[in-house]
């Protein structure tokens, strides 16, 4: 590990913006939880009975907890945190390659292993940070407008399971990265894979024919909802998610130590 | 003068390469390619693009794994010693970029914290030298300036080896001089110096020993003036009469002016006056081909 090369890749003005953009949405979730959960109410009168159930497991209607689980699947959300887990993973080899200025660094005393390793490290630390970024602004939501919650806990679980979810998306973007030699198309495939995930995991929840094939999608291991309710983190979903985590990781080094550069 | 049983680093060859082989086709990489390049030396490695040159540099970097062979750095393997060899390299690429959206000093000072103290003292000292003005964004820098900070990262921590790729692409007369001097003085330091280029004056100018490439295969390692001297000569002269052909033993005729002939010549001069004697030649001379010629010559 370098930690010049570490402290060089945590851009902080990127990874700033993003947090105040998520504390920002966060609060927002929280200001507009009195209004929705009336019109929610409301609206749910006119739903056929057979949908009801449906809808409010999906909404996660009746806690502050179950409303605000959403903001941890909302598209906002996983763009914003996608952005950073990918854009930094991508970047790790393929974007040095790409802007040919990798064969002028690995001149230096640094590993192949270090210089990948320092450029991970600082995505994984950004998604640690991104993870715990929502709870300020659901502290100052509770703080303003007097909600009940059911203490720091399930939140800091929901946080873990985000920065395992998002990390192991960069640790295979980061694998991409190491095989690929340009940061756009590693990028793509990161992109792909959290999409598709997401995409899979909310389809095969509404659509029985795709039930099967769930498992597939890492946000099947991935359930804020259940963690706020005050649910410890399933271990299976925790060993799927620091398995594919490590295994991303893992082959992200190996990949790149084991590869010929033309630069 | 290097005292050799001092500096127990200069007791192995800088660069050894044995049966050295990555191919990337039947014509294209290095094959088979066994080179020594001796500490304290300004070496310089000839061929026209794609003939292997930078594969090489690739290789002795650990950029490019061998198919077969070995490559060692002061008598440790490239790969397996890559971790102590870097710290005592500095190297130009060919080709390269640096981070555009900063400004050369900013860069400068992450660089040097990357290698040992005194670093970035060492590099401000050269950028006054080669006349670089660090202030300035990376991305307004001219090509001429970025090669000149490729340059200086390179040399900043005084390195014992020097790999450098086509360094003076860019460079106005005055600088390359300047640049020029900076090499003979690390030289003189003891420092290796290992010059891959096209530019054969450059390579005249500077180098003790030249090694051509072509196509992946070594075709010659010899010292400059041995080079110069021993293996070709440029000859010419002039006839009185017309002449439709002429043969001259171990010579070839490179172009024909009239009455004056060029030639190449590769043997000794007593069997040249010997092959001119019956000749009714007005004009003569017989001078050392330059680097350029016997260059060509290797690859016709």
């Amino acid at each position: 590990m370098s930690w010049k090369v570490f402290r060089r890749t945590l851009s902080l003005p990127f990874l700033f913006s993003l947090s105040l953009g998520l504390f920002l949405f966060a609060f927002l979730m929280s200001a507009v939880y009195p209004t929705v959960q009336a019109q929610f109410t409301a609206a749910l009168r006119l739903v056929p009975s057979f949908l009801k159930p449906l809808i409010q497991n999906q909404l996660g209607a009746g806690s502050f907890e179950g409303f605000v689980s959403m903001a941890y699947s909302h598209p906002f959300f996983v763009g914003l945190f996608g952005i950073w887990a990918i854009a930094l993973a991508a970047d790790s080899v393929a974007g040095e390659i790409e802007r040919n200025t990798l064969g002028l660094m690995l001149s230096y005393p640094l590993s192949r292993f270090a210089f990948q390793a320092s450029k991970i490290f600082a995505m994984l630390v950004g998604c640690a940070w991104l993870s715990l970024m929502l709870l300020p602004g659901f502290w100052l939501g509770f703080e303003l407008f007097g909600f009940r919650h059911s203490g720091p806990g399930p939140y800091f679980w929901a946080s873990l399971a985000t920065f395992l979810l998002y990390s192991s998306l960069g640790a295979l973007t980061a694998w991409a990265s190491a095989w690929a030699s340009e940061a756009a198309f590693s990028a793509k495939l990161g992109a792909l894979a959290l999409l598709s995930s997401f995409f899979l995991n909310y389809v095969a929840q509404l659509y029985e024919p795709l039930k099967a094939y769930r498992f597939l999608s890492l946000f099947a291991y991935y359930d804020p909802k259940s963690l706020l309710a005050g649910n410890p983190m399933a271990p299976r979903d925790l060993l799927v998610l620091s398995g594919v985590l490590a295994i991303g990781l893992l082959g992200a080094f190996i990949t790149f130590r084991r590869r010929d550069l033309s630069i | 003068m290097i005292n050799r049983s001092e500096s127990p680093a200069l007791v192995e060859p800088a660069i050894r390469t044995e049966k050295l082989t990555k191919a990337f086709s039947p014509t294209t990489g290095v094959f088979e390619l066994d080179l020594e390049v001796e500490a304290g030396q300004i070496f310089g490695f000839l061929g026209p693009n794609g003939s292997g040159k930078t594969t090489l540099i690739r290789l002795l970097l650990d950029y490019l794994r061998p198919d077969s062979g070995e490559a060692k750095i002061f008598g440790m393997d490239c790969r397996k010693a890559a971790g102590f060899i870097r710290p005592r390299l500095g190297y130009l690429p060919a080709e390269f970029r640096l981070y555009e959206n900063e400004t050369g000093h900013h860069l400068l000072k992450y660089l040097a914290g990357l290698r040992p103290e005194g670093a970035l003292a060492s590099a401000k000292a050269l950028a006054e030298r080669l006349s670089l003005r660090l202030d300035d964004k990376i991305a307004h820098f001219s090509k001429g300036m970025k090669q000149k900070f490729a340059l200086i990262q390179a040399l900043m921590h005084d390195p014992d080896l020097l790999l450098l790729d086509e360094p003076t692409d860019g460079f106005d007369p005055l600088i390359q001089q300047e640049f020029h001097q900076i090499l003979r003085e690390a030289r003189s330091r003891g420092k290796t110096i290992f010059l891959s280029s096209h530019d054969l004056s450059e390579v005249e100018q500077l180098c003790d020993r030249v090694a051509i490439i072509r196509s992946g295969r070594l075709l010659a390692v010899e010292g400059i003036e041995a080079l110069k001297e021993k293996k070709l000569k440029v000859l010419s002269f002039t006839l009185s009469e017309e002449r439709e052909e002429l043969f001259i033993p171990q010579a070839t005729l490179r172009r024909r002016e009239g009455k004056k002939f060029f030639f190449n010549y590769a043997g000794k001069p007593q069997e040249l006056f010997e092959a001119l004697k019956s000749l009714p030649i007005v004009e003569f001379s017989l001078e050392p081909a330059r680097l350029e010629e016997i260059f060509l010559e290797y690859y016709h």
